[in-house]
């Protein structure tokens, strides 16, 4: 992000587009009312009426799956009503013409049509973003990212964000919310395919030599190769370049798509280890385990998505066998022959991250103790921190200019048919986290919503099928088949079911397709085709469901239970809290 | 609706929560008892398992409570459901078998071998303190409890 999570309390305009911050990001929703309370203007660009909608001085029901056509008319709409920001363009930006050589295409009238806005409200929308005072903020989440221009989609909200000026000042520019706590630290400390800690690319001499200094290795041990990106592992296994696969802190086969086929790539590796605090269906597949700590077990750092780092502390120690992620780590570093003898989580942050990061420099342990907080970069330790970036129009670039990029809009990947007709959108939901390792077994969060998981359909889609409020449905796409239970919406489109992707037996991945586009290999989770059917033998879909649900238990509990060596352990672990509710 | 579910269920009472959320197109709301004066559950109720104290709190003595659902057919505000206790929680082996849709009316499911028992909102007044945990948990500060004083104003 650009600016900072509490900074969008104090802009002019916030435009949330693809983001559902109500049950992604609850505190974020706060600060959303908080800010439209302060009087900013509130935009929302959603094929949902999403809970912000209802505070949103406009509301944009775009079609699904339109985002870069919807962004290149946005962008038409702000220079072709003369919004635009000739200064700031002139300044600090690379590339406006080329850039204006496809978004003069995209005018609102010729794309009303695909993307399903009135050119009057587009223009009106492209007004309040762009004359907003003192700032605007576009902020998005996967509804961006999980898309196929997902790429292309981010280049034309930057470039949106410099054309029309509002970035390089405070409370302003782009707003990208992270999926997931930490992927924002992920990111930071280098656990991606080709950058070291601090974004240093592997691919440069010069940090290499930087890094082998620091490791004490030979800088031909450190390799320039860029790596293979974790949604590409199915197929990289089919074409026999990967044997092995060390998988830490996920569940890919509850949230990568098409699990179906992905199993069955797993089960072709050598060997298969899962680093996990819990048995999860991706911890069947695996030959080794290797039991880790919880969040309230193991103290460490987490980086928000406006690059906040803080520090957390352990509320209890490790249980039976499981040990801290570092250690286990640390631990195989040292059998693999490159020894570590780290004692806590302080000395790797200040060796591995603010040694090597000058960016994180400033921000020790000590100024992270308790609530504290800061936002990097942080070079020094009397640095208060970087609320915002690009200050002044200066961006990340030698020559200090952003670069313009536009590219034509296409289609989705899988366009609905005769056969599979409707939409299917994986969006999240309050009650669960993530892919429910760590909340599906929580008895009051079951209560906010139980297995086998819900659609979110549309009152006419459902009407038209025969399908009743908390009936149970199939819901079908070239890849699979799966039960789930209809939840009557009139806040989702027409066309289009959402489901959340945590269900063990309601799976929505078995159905979604697996497509990554070739930049970031981003899943486009957020649109395929399916069909729904009403099941007309409810009691027996009810009892097929439950029991699905207690044989998948049972399953996992057993293989868990290896752990104690005893049956009598077994029936501990699981057996016992089978209780359903009537 | 979590901490509401939590809190009975630790007191030993239903753990349901006694809290919905309620969503339409333009409006989402917390929906619980009113604890009515004269309160409809309270006058069906033909074994006299619900009683109302002197601040007006309108409570379910869910050991006496038959399960009738009289309450619930007499709540204008759709404030009473049913609860209960199956057998396969209590033995601890096995698993529950459904015998009837979730889309059929509350008030119209009914389990063999399941204790029913009628579930609404009491003011958390298990409690030694007697203040409803969903008001304290709230994040937004988007409930409150008003006195007897304070309604009639």
């Amino acid at each position: 992000m650009s600016c900072s999570i509490p900074g969008l309390e104090d802009a002019g305009c916030l435009f949330l587009f693809g983001y559902n911050p109500n049950t992604s990001h609850p505190v974020v929703a706060r600060r959303i009312v908080k800010a439209k309370e302060k009087g900013a203007r509130i935009i929302v660009g959603d094929p949902r009426f999403i809970e912000t909608a209802r505070i949103a001085n406009i509301y944009l029901p775009l079609n699904n799956g339109t985002n870069l056509a919807f962004l290149n008319t946005f962008a038409n709409a702000i220079v072709t009503e003369g919004l635009h920001d000739q200064q700031f363009i002139d300044n600090h930006t690379v590339g406006f013409d080329d850039w204006w050589k496809i978004v003069e295409q995209y005018t609102p009238e010729r794309t009303e049509a695909v993307t399903g806005i009135a050119p009057q409200l587009m223009r009106e929308a492209a007004r309040m973003y762009a004359t907003a005072k003192p700032s605007a903020v576009l902020c998005w989440g996967m509804g961006v990212t999980q898309q196929k221009q997902n790429v292309e989609s981010v280049h034309a909200i930057a470039a949106i964000a410099c054309i029309s000026g509002q970035i390089g000042k405070p409370n302003s520019g782009v707003a990208p919310v992270r999926g997931q706590n930490n992927v924002q630290g992920s990111c930071d400390t280098g656990c991606l395919p080709h950058i070291f800690p601090g974004y240093q690319p592997i691919t440069s001499l010069e940090a290499r030599e930087k890094f082998a200094k620091a490791w004490s290795v030979p800088v031909e041990k450190l390799s320039g190769h860029v790596g293979y990106k974790v949604s590409n592992i199915g197929s990289l296994i089919e074409e026999g370049k990967v044997h092995a696969f060390y998988n830490m802190g996920e569940d890919p086969l509850q949230t990568e798509p098409d699990t179906n086929k992905l199993e069955r790539q797993l089960r072709q590796l050598d060997i298969f280890i899962c680093q996990d605090i819990f048995m999860t269906q991706t911890c069947l597949a695996a030959d080794v385990i290797l039991p880790a700590t919880s969040w309230g077990e193991h103290e460490g750092t987490f980086s928000a998505s406006d690059r906040r780092f803080q520090r957390f502390s352990a509320a209890l120690p490790p249980k039976g066998e499981c040990r801290h992620d570092w250690d286990i780590i640390q631990d195989l570093s040292t059998r693999m022959g490159h020894p570590m003898s780290y004692q806590n989580t302080e000395e790797i942050w200040d060796n591995e991250m603010r040694a090597l990061w000058e960016r994180a420099y400033g921000a020790s342990y000590e100024r992270l103790e308790g609530l504290g907080s800061l936002q990097w970069p942080v070079p020094s330790l009397d640095h208060p921190g970087t609320p915002d970036l690009h200050l002044g129009g200066n961006f990340n670039k030698p020559d200090g200019r952003a670069r313009l990029y536009a590219s034509d809009f296409e289609q989705p990947t899988e366009m609905p048919c005769e056969q599979y007709p409707l939409i299917l959108c994986t969006v999240r939901e309050v009650g669960h986290y993530s892919c429910r390792s760590m909340t599906g077994n929580c008895r009051a969060l079951s209560k906010l919503a139980e297995e086998p998981g819900y659609a979110h359909v549309n009152p006419v889609d459902a009407g038209r099928r025969g399908i009743k409020q908390d009936d149970l449905i199939w819901v079908f796409s070239r890849r699979g088949k799966i039960i789930t239970r209809a939840e009557i919406d009139s806040r989702v489109n027409e066309g289009t079911i959402y489901m959340t992707y945590q269900w063990w037996i309601g799976k929505c991945n078995e159905l979604t397709i697996h497509a990554v586009d070739d930049k970031a290999a981003t899943p486009e989770d957020k649109y395929s085709a399916c069909q729904i059917e009403v099941i007309d033998d409810q009691v027996w879909a009810e009892r097929y469901a439950m029991e699905s649900y207690m044989k998948m238990k049972e399953l996992l509990a057993g293989e868990a239970a290896a752990q104690f060596g005893s049956t009598a352990a077994q029936k501990d672990s699981g057996l016992n809290s089978f209780g359903g509710s009537a | 609706m979590a901490v509401c579910t939590e809190g009975h269920k630790r007191a030993g009472l239903q753990g349901e929560p006694r809290i919905t959320l309620f969503e339409t197109r333009e409006v989402v709301a917390a929906i619980t008892c009113h604890h009515c004066v004269e309160a409809p559950c309270l006058k069906v109720c033909p074994i006299d398992a619900i009683s109302s104290d002197d601040l007006g709190c309108v409570r379910v003595d869910e050991k006496r409570c038959i399960g009738c659902k009289l309450c619930a057919i007499a709540c204008p505000f759709g404030a009473m459901h049913v609860g209960g206790t199956p057998t396969t929680g209590v033995a601890g082996v096995g698993y529950y078998t459904p015998s009837f849709p979730a889309s059929a009316s509350p008030i119209l499911q009914w389990e063999i071998g399941v204790y029913a028992c009628a579930v609404k909102c009491d003011l958390c007044s298990y409690l030694p303190n007697g203040s409803p945990r969903c008001v304290a948990f709230c994040v937004t500060n988007a409930l409150r409890l008003v006195s007897n004083e304070e309604s009639k104003k």
